[in-house]
Parts: structure tokens; sequence; C-alpha cells
């Protein structure tokens, strides 16, 4: 590690995160400008900032590229799990029974093999009523 | 769709689920679940926990919903209950013993992060990856009251200002931790290698 590394900034970090991140007005960007033509220590927390946030991207694609969708359509058995919570009164239970059976059934789904323990346990027992 | 899901806002949505609007809630899913798993896949780093991760909050929301109040953003109280549920979901794991990911040798894959690879497409293609796989790694290592700063800015792509009011803190507390997160982030990748690379360019220092 070079000593540059260790050396720590300038004091008008906060300057330069909203600069880096395009959130300075007018006057400041103009003003962190002409800071960073004479401050070599920004100069070097920019550009190696500039090279983070390449990587950020290439893991924000990886994050799009798996993402699906976590809602699926209802089952038989998710429709049981809303009239098992209308039976019991919930205060909520009327109004979204469905919305949770969407919720539990997409979970049931990936249950397989996916979730936790923890997460295993709390379907079933909503299945069985038990929550 | 009939009831214009497009243009109501998340808290008319909301409001319609607490009147008995039976599908109201499933709509607050469809709209923010790539939002949400993206959060927890940049909290997380893995995604399986993510996707987890992700199922957890709209349970856990959807049982607290009638102590939403509406004085704050719909979106800011899921992003908020997301990263509870990251936050405590790594903390389990940990408990448990199990291998969590910033635990996973970093030095495995930082060769790459700094090498000084061919610059064919296919292989910067590959390095591209890796060094996605090495960044991830090295966010989940972060503490906590970075990274999730880290992440709403990164993955997210929230401004400061929604970042200060979904976690509830002075603007320049969120400036201040972002700048320590990238910081650490950048010290702790420049360790395993000969610099940070830009794109397969040049090696700065």
């Amino acid at each position: 590690m070079s000593s540059n590394d260790l050396r720590e900034a300038c004091g008008r970090t906060e300057d330069l995160v909203s600069y880096f991140y395009g959130e300075s007005s007018e006057i400041e960007a103009k003003s962190f400008e002409r800071h960073l033509a004479e401050c070599a220590a920004c100069r070097h927390e920019q550009a190696a900032f500039n090279s983070l946030r390449s990587s950020f991207e290439s893991a924000r694609q990886q994050a799009a590229h798996s993402f699906a969708p976590l809602t699926v359509n209802y089952t038989e058995s998710s429709v049981s799990t809303a009239q098992t919570e209308e039976k019991r009164g919930r205060a909520s239970g009327a109004i979204g029974a469905r919305c949770v059976a969407r919720v539990l059934s997409f979970g049931a789904r990936l249950d397989a093999g996916r979730c936790g323990g923890r997460e295993r346990r709390l379907l079933r027992a909503r299945r069985h009523g038990r929550l | 769709m009939d009831r214009a899901v497009g243009t109501s806002s998340d808290e008319q949505i909301i409001e319609r689920a607490l009147a008995g609007d039976t599908d109201a809630f499933g709509d607050i899913v469809q709209r923010w679940e790539r939002k949400i798993y993206h959060l927890a896949y940049g909290m997380l780093g893995r995604e399986e926990d993510a996707r987890d991760a992700a199922q957890e909050t709209f349970i856990s929301a959807f049982r607290n919903l009638k102590n939403f109040r509406g004085d704050a953003k719909v979106s800011s109280w899921l992003h908020r209950i997301a990263i509870n549920q990251c936050i405590s979901r790594q903390r389990r794991a940990r408990v448990r013993g199990e291998t969590a990911l910033e635990d996973e040798s970093l030095e495995d894959g930082a060769g790459l992060y700094a090498s000084s690879a061919t610059h064919s497409s296919p292989a910067r293609a590959a390095e591209s990856r890796e060094r996605a796989d090495i960044v991830r790694r090295a966010v989940t290592a972060l503490p906590e009251e970075l990274r999730e700063v880290l992440v709403l800015k990164e993955f997210e792509e929230m401004t400061f200002q929604e970042i200060a009011e979904t976690l509830d803190l002075p603007l320049s507390t969120v400036k201040s931790r972002l700048y320590t997160a990238l910081r650490q982030l950048r010290l702790r990748l420049a360790k395993y290698g000969e610099g940070i690379r830009v794109e397969g360019q040049r090696t700065l220092r």
C-alpha cells in the first residue's frame, strides 16, 4: 500500500462526495472545482472513487440480472390460507389475506431448498393457521 | 388495470389496503419488489439471501401495515424494514456460525481485481464480473452503518436527502458516512492488489 492510501484526505470530504455524486449546487460545484485544481488529495480520492463506481455498476447489473418477481398467481392452497386468516378475524386479515397468500405463495415456491428454517416454519405455521 | 396502480401514490395504495382492497398490498409488492431485492442484494451480496430478505420484508410490512401512520413515505418505510431484515439476517447467520459472504476470502479474487488481464472483450467481461464480485464481498464486510448508506446510494441510487429521510439521519452524517464507506472500501481493496485500476487502462498511483 502506498503512502497515498494512508494519507488523510483534506477536510472537504462532504464537499467531495456532493460533487462526486453530482449533488452540489452550481456555485458549490464551481467552488469545489477550484479546490480540486489545487488539492492533490481530493483529486486522488476522486479518481479512486471513480474506479470503485465502475465496479458498483457491474454489481448493480448482477443484481438486475438475478432478479425474479417475488409475486406469483394465487393457488388453491393459498386461497385456503386466506380463508383461515379471515376466520381468525385478524384486524387486517380480511383486508389483505390474499395479499399475504400471494406473498406466502411465492415464498412457498421459493421455499423448496431456498428459504431457511425460520422461513419454512413461518410458512408452515401460516398454512396451519397458527399465526 | 381498473384501479390505476400506475398513477396512484404508494400512500393511496396503502390507504386502499387498509380500507379493504384485497389486492392493494400485492400492488405495493409488485411496485417495490425489484428495488427491495436490489437493496438486499447490495446489503447481503448473495442472490438467495437477497431473495429471502426481500420476501421477509414484505411479510413484515404486511404484518405491520396497520401500524403505518403515514408520517413517512411508504418507500422509506419499506427500505427501513428491508435494511433491518438484512442486518438481523446477517447477525443470525453469524450466531449460527454460517459462512457469511464477507468471510469468504477476499484474497481469492483480489489478484484479479488488480491484475493486468488481456483486454479482449470476453476477458474484459469476465474481469468486470470478477471485480463486481470482489467489490460486493468487500461491501458486505463494511460496518452496518456505513454499508446501509453506501447501498442506498449505489444500489438504490437515492439522493442524499432521500437517504437522510430513510435512515432518519442528518444530511451531513449521510455524506460523511458515505465518504468513510468509499474510503474504507478503497483501502480494503487496495490492500490486496497493486492498486485500483481504472477499467483496464492504467493503474492509479
